[in-house]
């Protein structure tokens, strides 16, 4: 999403600073020789999610043939430039993502000014190769496998498909959005890949697997969808990132479907934003298996059977909530989650 | 050949730096009038040289660098760099992966006008769906209103329409001297009732917190 650039105090302030020297020390009583400036040339960098949106603070890597290399960190909306550059080709490696989680969208040419500097490139020799392990990661309540993906710079399926997490796989019936806290992923080893680049281009980026998406539906009683009902919704992340919000409406399947960034942990939707909100707050990720009693308690309290507090404990409360689930559903009334049970749980819960 | 003696370039050195104090007291006061008029001169100064200091040691060295950051400080709190609630701001400046320190202050202050269009989008969404109040907002008046002659009550009006700030939901904190001269301005004109009353429009925009500490609100 893009948004009106701000037109702050800080803005101004910051368009102003621009007639200082950036050149002339504070406090200095000579001016610097102004230097025959030779033209040099630039490689810019743009990183964007499947969305098409930019994404900020993704680590790059240029290197030359010998073995000297640059740094650089993409800016909020994306981009970075590689300045003061020599004419010719070079290579870039996005150091902190697997090979998989990224791949070249496009490479074009800057236009005009755009690829010309007059700065100096700072080379420094390359670090040491530093190759992650393979490790463990034991899940947190409210952590998926998309959102350690992000973590871990993987695809997110580049994690899932790993051999080693087999097991897990099937004992998550192959979910890899709902699994339960303590359940180890093992995180492969990272691989690199290079991509060959000429100076006065352009390169755009795709990062894998960002962003994810949300999907919440809404029902009447009576579970019929609630078709445009108009919403808000704000999400909080764990790296305390500012999440613009989202307005719209829900789907014609009564469906809140959004994306947002795998690092969300909590999301709230005021559904009829006006004089009589209605708002709904979610622990993203928090729901368990359904083959754990927390997870039945999650699913019914979602849907309207009210458990009580998610605590894994089979007590009365949620009993009486399976026996209401069943009544409903018209289904034998055990007060069990037996097979049938479960099974229409999880179609109308969806996952 | 001119010659300069050590002495000499460092009186220089110092009349430069100086010019420079002199300039940024002025472009504070013109746009961050919240913060820098509620400082006195001292105050203002004090922050600058601090703030001088504080950016050599991120190596911010150049004129255009050190103003740059004292927006930055200006904005977010003068001892941003320290505070624990603004950690992603150090993280920015102490962030190697840029390799010139004029990068990471073009990274930080990217970041903050990212993150006030965001702020500022969510507002507007908010206001536009009914959720939360139109933005409270502080109307312009001559500045004499607020620093000095005196005049009668009535005669105290707004004089333009214009906006001049708006109030920072944190609030800003005030010089302890400010509220000092709003206490004893007010305490003054309690004293002396048949007086022509002191008019400070400012005492009724100071609120006391706690203790030592006083915002707007």
């Amino acid at each position: 999403m893009s948004f009106a650039k701000t037109q702050s105090l800080l803005a101004t302030a910051e368009k102003v600073a621009q007639k200082y020297s950036d050149s002339q020390p504070v406090g200095a009583t000579t001016m610097p020789c102004p230097n025959k400036k030779e033209e040099k040339e630039v490689i810019k960098v743009k990183v964007v999610g499947e969305d098409g949106v930019g994404l900020g603070g993704i680590a790059l890597l240029l290197s030359r043939g010998d073995k000297q290399v640059l740094t650089g960190k993409t800016a909020p909306d994306g981009v970075y430039a590689f300045k003061g550059l020599e004419p010719g080709s070079y290579q870039l490696s996005l150091p902190e993502l697997d090979m998989d989680a990224w791949e070249v969208l496009e490479t074009k040419a800057l236009v005009g000014d755009e690829g010309k500097s007059s700065s100096v490139a700072s080379w420094q020799s390359a670090p040491e190769s530093n190759v992650e392990e393979e490790k463990i990661h034991v899940i947190k309540q409210g952590e998926c496998v998309g959102k350690i993906a992000e973590v871990y710079g993987f695809f997110p399926r580049t994690i899932w498909e790993y051999g080693k997490n087999a097991e897990l796989k099937k004992l998550r019936h192959d979910n890899m959005y709902i699994l339960l806290e303590k359940d180890q992923v093992v995180i492969p080893t990272k691989r690199q890949k290079m991509q060959a680049i000429a100076s006065g281009d352009q390169l755009i980026v795709q990062r894998q697997g960002v962003p994810e998406h949300l999907r919440i539906r809404f029902l009447h009683y009576d579970e019929m969808p609630r078709v445009g009902v108009p919403y808000l919704l704000s999400l909080k992340t764990a790296k305390g990132v500012l999440v613009a919000d989202i307005s719209s409406e829900t789907d014609d399947k009564g469906f809140v479907d959004q994306p947002i960034p795998p690092s969300a942990v909590f999301a709230t939707i005021i559904l009829d934003p006006g004089p009589w909100p209605e708002v709904h707050e979610f622990n993203i990720g928090y729901t368990n298996p359904i083959d754990k009693v927390s997870g039945w308690q999650a699913r019914l309290n979602n849907l309207g059977y009210d458990c009580g507090k998610e605590d894994g404990v089979l007590g009365p409360k949620t009993r009486e909530a399976i026996h209401a689930f069943q009544r409903v559903k018209k289904l034998k009334e055990t007060g069990e989650m037996d097979e049938a049970t479960k099974r229409a749980l999880l179609v109308l819960a969806m996952s | 050949m001119l010659r300069l003696s050590p002495a000499q370039m460092q009186t220089l050195a110092h009349q430069a730096r100086e010019h420079f104090i002199a300039d940024m007291v002025i472009h504070l006061r013109t746009y961050f009038p919240a913060v820098a008029w509620l400082l006195t001169a001292d105050e203002l100064r004090s922050h600058i040289i601090t703030c001088i200091d504080r950016a050599a040691h991120y190596q911010l060295t150049s004129q255009q660098q050190v103003c740059r950051y004292l927006n930055v400080a200006a904005h977010y709190g003068w001892n941003f760099d320290s505070d624990p609630d603004l950690a992603w701001m150090q993280k920015i400046l102490t962030d190697t992966t840029l390799m010139q320190p004029g990068e990471r202050l073009d990274h930080l202050v990217q970041t903050c006008l990212h993150r006030q269009s965001i702020e500022e989008h969510n507002l507007a969404l908010r206001q536009q769906l009914g959720l939360i109040p139109v933005t409270t907002t502080v109307k312009s008046e001559p500045a004499e209103d607020y620093l000095g002659p005196k005049r009668p009550a009535q005669q105290v009006q707004p004089t333009t329409e214009e906006i001049l700030f708006r109030i920072n939901p944190v609030g800003y904190h005030l010089s302890k001297s400010l509220w000092h001269s709003a206490e004893s301005v007010a305490n003054a004109n309690k004293n002396a009732p048949n007086e022509i009353p002191w008019v400070n429009n400012s005492y009724s925009l100071l609120r006391k917190k706690d203790g030592e500490h006083y915002v707007i609100r």
